[in-house]
């Protein structure tokens, strides 16, 4: 009977060994070779005319992502400067900004009353996953992202103009910089 | 400019994804008991503030309703008003919208003491956010708090901002005395002073500035860089965040 426990505790301890070696050797070394890009490809957002659209999309692309909402003061100051710079970069980069759980109405209404909702593109975030991916915290937040995939810049807060043509510099190729 | 493109080469790779995942029998389980061990601490820590959302009235005649916008207004830099804790001269200010009521911001308070007391470089400023729809006693402490500022010293608001946030159960006009009779205050100009309308008023118009700068919950912190840049974020984050939050102001 003795000899029975010993023999399952063995084989118990064994078989949780080689799960939690097959975990840490596996799993962790696939989550560390994720791009930046990899933790939000995923979110798939609305647009202003009810579409689908994945981040995923935009792999390859120099981006500019901003995080805003109506409800917050500093997102709504600097909203129109990101449609400036999208004019300004046209195709060398694509500048996005995506509202926080708030209805068309209220997120298309302010773009509206700005008369920037067709400089750019807008997307809406119902269950905040983009946000939430990003580990953000502040309000807004910008991340500007080069065509590897990588984050070159987490902006916490509002920016001036200035500052996100300086960003978006950083992520496209200095041959093509303004 | 056309933005719109297919989805469906994304879903594949969902599906790839997915399926790759699960070639490890026993990974998934555990990876899923510790996935929901990270999200509960990251929602306990980052997701720890109190919302002005669960207010469904402006409270102290206050606090911002749901869903509607406060209007943008310029943040004010800190000034002689203000209850400053750390280097006055300090590049870099944390400023603090805070209830002496709220469980979340007696939660941030020590770690923000901590920041001040180890980076020469920070200043905190308290400002008041009472949400006083969800917490009865917190525009008393408040206004406690501020004339124990007007008639003892900057010291003693912070000493009882400190005591508040350890004694919350005990906030309660008894305990104002005490706490004020411990800093020497004359009892009869303290009774006088917790009767102003204009302290009231005073804290009426922190709450007004946190509410129009973007403030839905408590704390809510705007962090100042040295170039006067804002760095706002609302909850109780840990010290390890806020510390990045410092250093992000300081390579600014």
């Amino acid at each position: 009977m003795k000899t029975k426990t010993t023999l399952i505790f063995i084989i118990v301890a064994i078989a949780a060994s080689i799960v939690f070696f097959s975990f840490n050797s596996g799993d962790n070394k696939s989550l560390t070779s994720k791009s930046d890009f990899d933790r939000f490809a995923h979110v798939t957002l609305i647009d202003y005319e009810g579409e689908a659209v994945s981040l995923e999309e935009f792999r390859g692309k120099p981006l500019v992502i901003n995080s805003w909402a109506v409800w917050c003061p500093f997102c709504r100051k600097e909203l129109a400067d990101f449609a400036t710079l999208q004019q300004e970069f046209g195709d060398r980069v694509t500048v996005i900004a995506i509202d926080r759980q708030e209805p068309l109405a209220k997120a298309k209404g302010f773009t509206d009353e700005l008369g920037i909702t067709n400089d750019m593109l807008f997307l809406l975030d119902s269950s905040d996953s983009f946000y939430k991916s990003i580990g953000g915290f502040s309000m807004p937040e910008t991340i500007f992202v080069n065509s590897a995939g990588e984050i070159v810049m987490h902006k916490r807060g509002p920016m001036e103009l200035d500052e996100m043509r300086e960003h978006a510099n950083k992520i496209i190729n200095k041959e093509n910089s303004l | 400019m056309v933005f719109k493109q297919a989805t469906v080469a994304f879903n594949k790779n969902i599906l790839m994804k997915t399926n790759t995942q699960t070639q490890n029998g026993y990974g998934v389980p555990i990876a899923i008991v510790v996935a929901g061990l990270l999200i509960a601490g990251a929602v306990f820590w980052t997701g720890s503030g109190e919302n002005v959302a669960s207010n469904p009235t402006r409270d102290t005649k206050g606090g911002q309703p749901s869903g509607q916008p406060a209007q943008a207004g310029e943040f004010r830099m800190p000034d002689e008003t203000d209850h400053v804790q750390g280097n006055p001269d300090a590049p870099i200010t944390i400023v603090e919208f805070s209830d002496l009521e709220c469980p979340f911001c007696a939660r941030i308070h020590p770690t923000l003491k901590r920041i001040v007391e180890e980076n020469e470089d920070v200043k905190w400023v308290f400002r008041h956010f009472p949400l006083s729809t969800i917490h009865s006693r917190a525009l008393s402490a408040a206004v406690a708090s501020e004339c124990i500022a007007r008639l003892g010293t900057n010291d003693n608001f912070w000493t009882f901002t400190d005591e508040a946030f350890v004694n919350q159960r005990k906030l309660g006009d008894a305990w104002y005395r005490e706490m004020a009779l411990s800093f020497g205050i004359d009892s009869g100009a303290f009774a006088g002073c917790v009767n102003d309308k204009g302290v009231v008023a005073d804290i009426q118009t922190d709450l007004d500035e946190a509410t129009s700068v973007g403030g839905r919950g408590t704390p809510y912190v705007v962090v100042i860089t040295p170039t006067g840049q804002l760095i706002p974020f609302s909850g109780a984050l840990p010290y390890e965040q806020v510390s990045a939050v410092i250093e992000q102001a300081r390579n600014n």
